[in-house]
């Protein structure tokens, strides 16, 4: 069972990592364009970012887990987005990856399952487990 | 010239300049650079020049400390010493590990790695090894693009792998043409026999196991049998210090050191193949490159934890056809015979053709070692241990076969020698995320209990820091020249005289300083 487990947040990884590549490989994803001028919530192109939630979603029940008080979905996209609007999954893929590379530098990182991760990328799939 | 020293009288006395104790990498090396000086060169060696069961067990001892290996399956007792089953991996100690560091206790060395860096140099060529390159310029040298790692957080360290392996074969018709260096096989030194006072050597009582005995008298001696067999020998000689000889601080045989290695997690590279493409090793011709990961020398300082490198390995699918060619080829390579399951791993070649042909091109024309499929890619962490003066050699109960006492080694670990293989997964975790190499796991150990939660914790073997050196005789046992501190004429070569131990193998090291130690005496004698 263990191992099942760990196969899966693997999978989820690699997907999460893949999907974090600015103009990476689209061939896992089913990318929403969004319209031009539309407001999207990150939670929205989240959704479009992977083609099976489950494994980042278990990732993301673990984050909560650990920090509780990062429970609200409003709290968890101002912590991604910021003030930056977002028109459609593209652009949440691009912001995540500035994130994430920003995070890896300054050490802002959460360990999940001993998964060493952005705070970005483990509050990405926070988002995703509050479906 | 070489000599079964069972084929001489019983009580023989041999006279020398120089007698060497021991006949591995240390005393090799340190003989070899008295070929043709007109000086009397006699190495004292316990074995023949094969293994030899009765031979081999007389470094048998206690294990009472950390878990380990059997002490007779660390070292070889015979002509060119544990060289007989080194794997030839080798890198130079880094700067910071001959330098006073405040959080570590007991760290610094008397003598600074640019002093060394000249015999480092010298013993590539006897090691047979490349340019004495180490950093970021290999990646040039194999025509790499080495990842952009923040250097003040993790750096990239290579290892070379030797082409000289096995001393006692490549050196043994030097040493046997050698007029002015006889070696005598099938000696045991069972008491290093010092003047009234203590103050210099007289002579080393020989013993067979035979029973027949001898004495070798020199002028200068060298001690280069291992740390723990050096610690046990200084011990053992007690008729004149009662508490053995250079024991006078009590720190003979104290701080023994190992480099403590272990799976520290795994990496999820995003491309797989690319990734280990870059962490296997890397031919230059017939050289070998191995990259690793070091913490910097910043980072330790801040962290302020011991220097620590970690090498990626990767389990290979068990099924594919190219780890059923690796694994005939490596047990015909290491022991002549056909591995077991071999119809299995035939099977395996047949329905993995295709893995096999691309293994094949691999190796052949590329000139690469074969991937294979890999499957799981691990994190193995090697660090430096913080010496530690109840980390000790001690003399056991137990006696061999010649009445003497066996070594009892009590290995122990501290909360310090942990930090730096906690740290290390980390910052590579961070570094290959913030470049999307990968993302890292870290191993289960470090998640929970620590160190007593780790299963899978090794040593090199690797035996280092019994008779460590200072300038201070309350620090050391010997002084920066290798000689006994309180002792005119007794030398010590090899890892005992390492006073902290990086966390890189020791050979490469300990043939330095066996060349400088070498020079040294050259100077006093000639």
């Amino acid at each position: 069972m263990n191992l099942t487990r760990r196969q899966a947040l693997a999978m989820g990884l690699i997907a999460l990592a893949i999907s974090l590549i600015p103009r990476g490989m689209a061939t896992v994803l089913v990318v929403g364009d969004g319209l031009p001028g539309e407001w999207v919530r990150p939670l929205d192109c989240l959704r479009d970012l992977f083609t099976d939630l489950g494994p980042p979603r278990d990732i993301g029940h673990r984050y909560l887990q650990s920090f509780p008080q990062e429970r609200n979905r409003a709290l968890l996209e101002r912590a991604i987005t910021g003030e930056q609007q977002l028109y459609d999954a593209r652009q949440l893929r691009t912001l995540l990856a500035h994130k994430r590379e920003h995070d890896f530098s300054t050490g802002d990182i959460a360990v999940v399952d001993g998964w060493v991760l952005s705070r970005t990328e483990a509050r990405a799939c926070a988002l995703i487990a509050l479906l | 010239m070489i000599v079964d020293f069972r084929t001489l009288e019983n009580r023989s006395v041999i006279e020398a300049d120089l007698c060497i104790i021991g006949a591995g990498a240390a005393g090799i090396t340190v003989a070899r650079e008295f070929v043709n000086s007109r000086l009397q060169v006699v190495v004292i060696e316990s074995g023949g020049f094969d293994p030899d069961p009765d031979t081999q067990s007389l470094y048998r001892g206690e294990n009472v400390g950390v878990k380990y290996y059997p002490l007779e399956a660390c070292r070889l007792r015979y002509f060119g010493g544990t060289t007989g089953h080194w794997s030839g991996q080798c890198s130079p100690l880094n700067e910071e590990d001959f330098q006073d560091r405040p959080w570590v206790p007991w760290s610094g060395w008397p003598i600074t790695k640019t002093e060394l860096d000249p015999f480092y140099k010298r013993a590539h060529v006897i090691i047979g090894l490349g340019p004495y390159v180490y950093n970021d310029d290999v990646w040039r040298m194999v025509r790499m693009d080495g990842p952009r790692l923040d250097p003040t957080k993790l750096q990239v360290r290579f290892w070379q792998f030797s082409r000289r392996l096995r001393f006692g074969q490549v050196y043994r018709q030097d040493i046997q043409n050698a007029p002015d260096v006889h070696v005598y096989l099938h000696a045991n030194v069972v008491n290093i026999q010092t003047t009234r006072g203590g103050s210099a050597v007289d002579n080393v009582e020989i013993r067979t196991l035979e029973g027949k005995g001898g004495t070798v008298k020199a002028k200068i001696f060298v001690l280069a049998t291992g740390a723990i067999e050096n610690a046990r020998l200084l011990l053992l000689s007690n008729r004149v210090e009662p508490t053995g000889i250079g024991n006078s601080s009590g720190l003979v045989g104290r701080f023994f050191m190992e480099h403590p290695e272990i799976d520290c997690g795994t990496v999820l590279p995003i491309h797989p193949a690319q990734f280990l493409e870059t962490w296997r090793r890397q031919w230059l011709e017939d050289l070998i490159y191995l990259p690793g990961f070091r913490i910097s020398p910043e980072r330790q300082m801040e962290e302020e934890t011991l220097n620590c490198g970690a090498m990626i390995t990767y389990d290979m699918d068990p099924d594919s056809g190219m780890k059923a060619v690796l694994d005939v080829a490596s047990s015909l390579k290491r022991t002549g015979k056909l591995p077991d399951h071999l119809w299995t791993k035939l099977w395996n070649v047949l329905t993995d053709l295709d893995d096999v042909a691309a293994g094949a091109y691999t190796y052949f024309v590329d000139k690469k070692e074969p991937l294979g499929r890999p499957t799981l890619v691990r994190i193995v962490g090697i660090t430096e241990q913080a010496p530690n003066p109840q980390s000790r050699v001690s003399l056991s109960e137990e006696k061999d076969r010649f009445g003497l006492n066996r070594p009892r080694l009590d290995w122990r670990l501290t909360e310090l020698d942990k930090q730096g293989l906690s740290l290390l997964p980390r910052l590579m975790g961070t570094e290959l995320g913030r470049l999307n190499l990968g993302r890292v796991r870290l191993a289960d150990w470090l998640q929970s209990n620590g160190f007593e939660a780790a299963t899978g914790l090794r040593g090199g073997p690797h035996h280092m820091g019994t008779t460590r050196m200072s300038d201070d005789r309350k620090k050391g046992v010997v002084d920066p020249n290798c000689r006994v501190h309180g002792n005119a004429n007794l030398y010590i070569a090899g890892g005992s005289v390492f006073p902290t131990s990086g966390y890189n193998m020791p050979t490469l090291t300990i043939v330095a300083l066996a060349l400088r130690l070498a020079d040294h005496l050259k100077a006093r004698l000639i």
